[in-house]
């Protein structure tokens, strides 16, 4: 007989082992890995799907205002407020900016058309969009009357108010927001915070919200009175951060994981005398798990990321926020499965003796 | 190696299988396990190889210390009655495994295989798949193994069971080869030519 040379059965050797097992039964751990990698792109997109939906709603709710606290007059009186005061409530803590504007009466452009003017705050203007407009006698021009008119950004415009010599003043363009809306076929003139105001604005710290309402209505002058201070309340009807605080409490999460593990499983059960031939032949528990754990990398982990991956990139989230959940669900549903299994392997490791013994 | 039992004691539940069991069965010889199905055949086979531990009396291998759960699992090579293979796996890699898992490198456990497979006349066939093979081939394939491992005890579960009378005599004809060659195989057989080719018996 020939020499032999020991060489101890390494981790290596049970590596190649569990790709052996995957190997020899490859089609069968093809099917397996294309379900466990279905149920890696389910969970996946499913979680990026919603927390990017959450996402994209908070931003466009973001942009109509959401945060954005208002002070008008209760029953749509004119300079109700003073510019000085809404320009002021910037430095309140917890308020990010905040503005005035109020009506004017209608002016005349060059071109003989008639539109509306308002004045405003530069912080007003900030919170239009156009937070680098600071130079009062500027006039910024909403889309509409922009189209209307034809006036660009940096055009000169000249507009004749009754009793009042002609002004010229250089243009600057409103983004289109939802935020804006009401002043899209209107000029609004950038001027010093003096003299009254028909509408206050103050964007706020959106986790002092409700707190800052009472500190904005506490510091109106003489309490206030005649003055309703709040939220847009259209734009509080849906709440996208407690829809994103639900994403990883997703059943699908979990679900997505035990059913990649069961997958896993019962392929093992499928082969339980083969776990039990390795037994008899003097692997422990510990090395039976080395060759366990490769096939569950090749046949569960790798095609649940493969398919977590591509999930992300049809999803094509617009924040990483949404990429980072997906892959966090995708992590989740893969310590799952790994729970999942390592019961699984737990029972069938222990089988009846007569089982051993009769190799079945 | 030898085996002695000593007052062994074993019970399912209630149920008594072996109660003070003696025997000493001697390295070299083919040991026969008769009787009826049910009364501990597989049983005892499973206390020599330490899968189960008898809660009395003694199992020991003089010439190792220790009882049967410190033996190395290539000192016992298993050939049982069905599922003794790894049906999707070569026949080389079923013969190599037990060796090269009992730490010797691979390439000198491959050797040993095919060297085995020469033996039972299955050098041909080292390629193939298990799956493929008859009943008969597959149980040669165990008894490579065991061969291949150099196991000094080789213990059969009816290993002829399902074989027709020619796999039958030719599987029986390694054993008592084995055993000509110093190894110590004990059979649990109910198959009447296989304990008529038995050096000792022992009926339960």
């Amino acid at each position: 007989m020939s020499e032999r040379r020991r060489a101890p059965f390494g981790p290596l050797d049970l590596a190649r082992e569990g790709v052996a097992n995957v190997a020899t039964g490859r089609w069968l751990a093809l099917l397996l890995a294309l379900l466990c990698g279905a149920a890696g792109f389910a969970v996946t997109a499913t979680t990026t799907a919603t927390a990017d939906r959450a996402i994209r709603e908070g931003t466009e709710l973001d942009r109509r205002g959401r945060h954005v606290l208002r002070g008008a007059s209760s029953v749509g009186l004119p300079g109700s407020l003073d510019l000085s005061f809404c320009d002021g409530l910037a430095a309140v803590d917890g308020v990010e900016a905040a503005g005035g504007i109020r009506r004017r009466d209608r002016v005349r452009l060059a071109t003989g058309a008639w539109v509306r003017l308002q004045e405003a705050t530069a912080g007003m203007v900030g919170l239009l969009g156009r937070a680098d407009v600071t130079d009062a006698g500027t006039v910024l021009v909403g889309a509409l009357a922009a189209e209307r008119n034809g006036l660009r950004d940096h055009a000169w415009a000249t507009t004749r108010e009754p009793g009042r010599p002609p002004e010229r003043a250089e243009v600057a363009l409103i983004p289109e927001t939802p935020r804006s809306a009401r002043l899209d076929d209107s000029l609004v003139r950038v001027v010093a915070p003096t003299g009254t105001a028909d509408e206050c604005w103050a964007e706020v710290d959106p986790a002092r919200k409700a707190a800052l309402a009472v500190t904005v209505q506490n510091l109106l002058p003489e309490g206030g009175s005649g003055v309703v201070v709040d939220f847009d309340p259209a734009l509080s009807e849906v709440d996208p951060e407690r829809d994103l605080r639900e994403v990883p409490r997703s059943p699908v999460t979990p679900l997505g994981g035990a059913a990649v593990g069961l997958l896993v499983g019962m392929w093992w059960y499928a082969r339980r005398q083969e776990w039990i031939l390795y037994r008899v032949f003097g692997l422990g528990v510990i090395r039976r798990m080395g060759i366990a754990a490769t096939e569950w990398v090749l046949v569960g982990a790798v095609p649940l990321a493969v398919g977590a991956a591509w999930a992300v990139l049809l999803a094509e989230p617009a924040d990483h926020l949404a990429i980072g959940l997906g892959c966090a669900a995708a992590a989740v549903a893969a310590a799952v499965s790994l729970v999942v299994v390592g019961l699984w392997g737990a029972i069938s490791s222990r089988p009846r003796p007569s089982t051993v013994l009769k190799g079945g | 190696m030898p085996i002695e039992l000593r007052d062994v004691v074993f019970r399912y539940g209630d149920r008594v299988i072996l109660d003070g069991f003696d025997a000493t069965l001697r390295e070299g010889s083919l040991v026969g396990v008769v009787g009826p199905s049910g009364v501990g055949k597989s049983t005892l086979l499973g206390l020599m190889s330490g899968e189960l531990r008898a809660p009395r009396g003694s199992i020991r291998y003089p010439d190792l210390p220790g009882g049967p759960e410190r033996l190395a699992a290539t000192a016992v090579g298993w050939i049982m009655q069905t599922t003794n293979v790894f049906g999707r796996r070569s026949v080389l890699d079923n013969v190599l495994l037990p060796t090269w898992i009992g730490g010797v490198r691979r390439r000198d456990a491959a050797a040993a295989a095919r060297e085995a497979l020469a033996r039972v006349g299955l050098a041909d066939l080292a390629e193939r798949r298990c799956a493929s093979l008859s009943g008969g081939e597959r149980q040669r394939v165990a008894m490579a193994r065991a061969l291949a491992g150099r196991a000094p005890v080789v213990l059969a579960d009816e290993p002829t069971a399902s074989l027709d009378r020619a796999n039958r005599d030719q599987l029986t004809d390694l054993l008592a080869g084995a055993a000509d060659g110093g190894v110590l195989v004990v059979v649990a057989t109910h198959d009447p030519a296989v304990a008529a080719r038995c050096d000792a018996m022992i009926e339960l």
